[in-house]
């Protein structure tokens, strides 16, 4: 989806750019937690290890946050701006929502444990679906 | 606010695509201004006077000043 997004020649080559590094680094965090995750559970790991490798996501979604904020410094379009803003306060309500329901309906915890998973998706696609919609209104 | 913006812009016949181009923003930017659902900045203020070479309160107009001349 977010390679879609990126070929997009309504675009500007900063977004192009910042949505590329956050779909790579969404992709990373996926694989940090699908290591740690398989690790845990198919073979014998120190304590010391399993935690390493269950804090290891911590590091693309940090940077994950550092490419959004350069985006939003770099932008020189206050108007379009203000619209990712909006859209980003979106995705991370929809995600406290979508957070609140999994942990009240999951009782599985394997499902919990791929929760950042779905938390960044549901962010992303929330986000980017506010976004156009913003867009195609102020068209 | 309102603003003069769609006037001026139609005396020069330029699009809002032009206005965006000269000012270094996104059509859709320019289109919220005019239509009043976006306020800009004061360095897009000052930018958009550069460009149409008129005092900023030509081009926008409080809602406030536009009450009190209406209640005079």
């Amino acid at each position: 989806m977010l390679s879609l997004a990126c070929r997009n020649r309504n675009l500007s080559p900063l977004q192009r750019q910042s949505m590329a590094m956050f779909g790579g680094l969404m992709l990373l965090s996926v694989v940090f937690l699908s290591v740690a995750h398989e690790a845990a559970e198919h073979y014998t790991v120190s304590k010391s290890l399993v935690m390493i490798l269950d804090l290891l996501p911590a590091i693309p979604i940090s940077a994950m946050i550092l490419v959004v904020s350069r985006y939003l410094t770099r932008e020189t379009d206050e108007f379009i701006r203000l619209l990712v803003m909006r859209s980003l306060l979106w995705g991370i309500g929809t995600t406290m929502v979508a957070d609140i329901v999994l942990s009240a309906v999951a009782r599985d915890p394997r499902a919990l444990h791929f929760a950042v998973v779905y938390n960044i998706d549901v962010f992303t696609v929330t986000a980017m679906i506010a976004l156009s919609l913003q867009l195609r209104r102020a068209q | 606010m309102k603003n003069r913006l769609r006037v001026l812009r139609a005396e020069r016949s330029w699009s809002q695509a032009d206005l965006a181009e000269r000012l270094a923003v996104s059509r859709q930017s320019v289109n919220a201004i005019e239509t009043g659902r976006f306020d800009p900045s004061l360095p897009l203020a000052f930018k958009l006077a550069s460009l149409f070479d008129a005092p900023i309160e030509e081009i926008f107009e409080a809602e406030a000043a536009e009450a009190a001349a209406q209640a005079e």
